[in-house]
């Protein structure tokens, strides 16, 4: 169907042995054929019986036949390009370039018939972590062969690639190590970010005991009148009646110490001696009481950078710095970390001082100097609210006449919505300078993301109708690492998000 | 945005940068491809429409229950997904292929316009499914290095255009580093 890119590269077939390898995955096409057999034995037609497993036989065996004749791998100067299919076809090529790892892998099969299976890495991206391609399978020789070849091209392509730059010198290893701290944190702080962790989990973690442990207690703790009776039995019933306001405040004291205890605990068993450090390749992160952990975070794997904050910690000038990476890293801690945390709890000046490490600059959190979205942003949430309230009238009409005014309930709740939109809107704010896109947004958790427009790997203008009735759009950026939607402007002007456009996928 | 497909440019000269790619008047993907989704679509409607077809005639029937309203009503679904969507969705797909970057925009309702530059490009499919396969028609796939929104896809090519674009764009991911 598609030619090839340059012909004399040679075709190459997966090792003939591969199908007898195969042959396992046939077991499950097999299985769907259960019932029709248990059918056919039932009536006692031992003949057709015996004629079907063989058609099957031989058709999927006839599959497989043709499947692997038609997968056909091939290597030349400048890529690998793997060829599949019976009923789809589909020719995937990849720049050697872009081979960031060649993996040889042998299950059991492979490794009694002498097989590898062969799989390629390109860029950090994709969904999930399926490779990007797969040769299953050939000779351990070929694919020894194969790997050595493609690391060496990587390795002259590297070496084209990044000929001018330098490493950063190892010089300044070997000075004294106090100077490359970044950023620690100190008891004092690990106690302020322990507060701001506050944390009702732990009325969580006893309402569960309780409930755990109710058949073993010789009583219910959810019997009110139990705690009733015992109050009235030891005489607290009247004392608590006379002093109820002073029950209340105690109340909420348990609360709260409990709250900034848990959080306090959290914090310092996870944050423990947090220790950011600059190495000549990237960041090296180490903390953790009980499970210490250590880990590098290279520099030229850093996509962009977030500042978030909650609102009490906000308001006494404490931030959390995350930095987006690509999505193929995983943290220190075993579990894969989707941004890694480099800072828990610092102001901006110390926030400042990490980014520029990193290469990245913040701008001020002011009003000024940022474009701001559309008012149309506001539409949406109470058209729904509108939307709602008027089928559910009608629905109500129809059924419960009587109850009318539940409507009007719905609508109550509509101007809590419109205010936190409206909350939303005021403060989303966007800025580039020509190198680094800045979007800030969030009124109760805020968040700025810094995203250096050498990362964006491509872009969408998204146009709904009510955007279109208003020449809005939004832009969906595409960068590696990180949770969806994080690089999107929403309802900003078309003509001003092509321009945008146009200079984010320009700049190198 | 229908006449916008059917604008047909043959021969365009050079579409230089990504401002090049953005202004450019989108080209519409070939005729071919509203065959290609008919018969994609047909595959899956038509067996459904005869199944229901035959609930309504004769079980529903059988029992005594009305009938005559599933049949017409999986008929008419049937026949919208095969002969009034593809067409519909063939008008909403245009592209541009510039000189470093892929534009594709689809959706009449909800559009969605995407670009990729050449240089973020991390491997590149061409293939066809058994429909396209019937009418001659492939599609082209770019994997960016991106989490998400990282598989770009224009359908509906010539197999022998599609080739071209990814050896083209394999061309300009070599003098990236070149």
């Amino acid at each position: 169907m598609v030619q090839t890119a340059t012909p004399p590269a040679v075709e190459r077939h997966l090792h003939p042995l591969s199908l007898l390898v195969a042959l396992p995955r046939l077991g499950p096409q097999l299985f769907g054929l259960l019932p029709l057999l248990v059918a056919i034995s039932f009536s006692g037609r031992w003949a057709a019986l015996a004629l079907l497993v063989a058609l099957t036989l031989i058709l999927s065996l006839g599959a497989f036949f043709l499947r692997w004749r038609r997968f056909v791998w091939l290597v030349d100067a400048d890529a690998v390009t793997i060829r599949q299919g019976l009923w789809s076809r589909s020719e995937r090529v990849i720049p050697i370039e872009r081979i960031q790892d060649v993996a040889i892998e042998q299950g059991l099969f492979h490794r009694l018939l002498g097989l590898a299976i062969v799989s390629f890495e390109s860029g950090g991206g994709g969904e999930g972590k399926r490779d990007d391609a797969r040769i299953d399978a050939i000779s351990l020789a070929d694919a020894q062969q194969l790997r050595e070849q493609l690391r060496q091209d990587a390795r002259q392509w590297a070496a084209a690639a990044s000929a001018p730059s330098t490493l950063p010198s190892l010089s300044d290893i070997g000075a004294d190590s106090a100077t490359h701290i970044l950023h620690r944190m100190g008891m004092r702080r690990l106690l302020l970010s322990g507060l701001f962790n506050f944390s009702l989990a732990a009325f969580g973690v006893i309402f569960g005991l309780f409930t755990q442990f109710d058949r073993i207690l010789p009583y219910d703790p959810f019997d009110f009148d139990l705690w009733l009776s015992l109050a009235a039995r030891l005489g607290l019933d009247q004392w608590v009646l006379a002093h109820r306001w002073l029950a209340a405040v105690g109340g909420l004291l348990v609360v709260g110490v409990l709250g900034a205890l848990t959080g306090i605990i959290r914090t310092l068993v996870r944050d423990w001696d947090f220790t950011l450090s600059r190495e000549p390749r990237g960041l090296r992160r180490t903390r953790g009481l009980t499970t210490r952990t250590d880990m590098l975070i290279p520099r030229a794997r850093v996509q962009a950078a977030i500042i978030s904050s909650g609102p009490v910690r906000r308001f006494f000038g404490y931030y959390a710095l995350h930095l987006q990476n690509l999505a193929s890293d995983s943290g220190g801690d075993g579990k894969a970390e989707v941004d890694h945390l480099v800072a828990p709890c610092v102001t901006l000046a110390e926030v400042d001082v990490i980014l520029a490490d990193v290469g990245l600059t913040r701008s001020a959190l002011s009003m000024e100097g940022w474009a701001r979205p559309h008012i149309a942003m506001l539409l949406p949430v109470p058209l729904t609210f509108i939307g709602i309230a008027a089928i559910q009238a009608a629905a109500m009409g129809y059924f419960a006449p009587e109850l009318w005014w539940v409507s009007l309930l719905l609508l109550a709740s509509a101007p809590l919505a419109a205010l936190t939109g409206w909350l939303d809107w005021r403060l989303r704010r966007w800025r580039f300078d020509g190198h680094t896109l800045e979007t800030l947004r969030g009124w109760w958790r805020s968040r700025q993301v810094i995203l250096p427009a050498r990362h964006v790997q491509s872009a969408d203008l998204y146009i709904s109708p009510l955007r279109r009735s208003f020449g809005l759009a939004d832009l969906l950026l595409g960068v590696p690492g990180g949770k969806a939607d994080r690089h999107r402007l929403s309802y900003i002007s078309a003509a001003q998000l092509h321009r945008l456009r146009t200079a984010l996928l320009t700049v190198r | 945005m229908a006449e916008q497909a059917d604008v047909a440019v043959a021969e365009q000269a050079p579409i230089d940068g990504i401002a090049g790619v953005d202004a450019a008047a989108l080209q519409p993907v070939e005729r071919a491809y509203i065959r290609a989704l008919a018969i994609r679509n047909a595959m899956w409607l038509l067996p459904i429409a005869a199944v229901a077809s035959f609930v309504d005639a004769v079980i529903l029937r059988a029992n005594d229950l009305p009938w005559g309203g599933l049949m017409v009503a999986s008929l008419l679904l049937a026949a919208i997904g095969i002969f009034t969507l593809p067409s519909r969705a063939w008008h909403k797909i245009g592209y541009v292929f510039g000189d470093d970057a892929l534009r594709v925009a689809h959706g009449l309702w909800f559009r969605r316009d995407t670009i990729v530059p050449f240089v973020r490009v991390q491997h590149i499919d061409v293939g066809q499914g058994p429909a396209e396969r019937m009418c001659g028609v492939a599609y082209l796939v770019l994997h960016t290095a991106g989490t998400h929104n990282s598989i770009v896809t224009l359908p509906g090519l010539r197999p022998e255009r599609a080739a071209e674009m990814r050896d083209a764009i394999r061309t300009m991911i070599r003098s990236d580093f070149g």
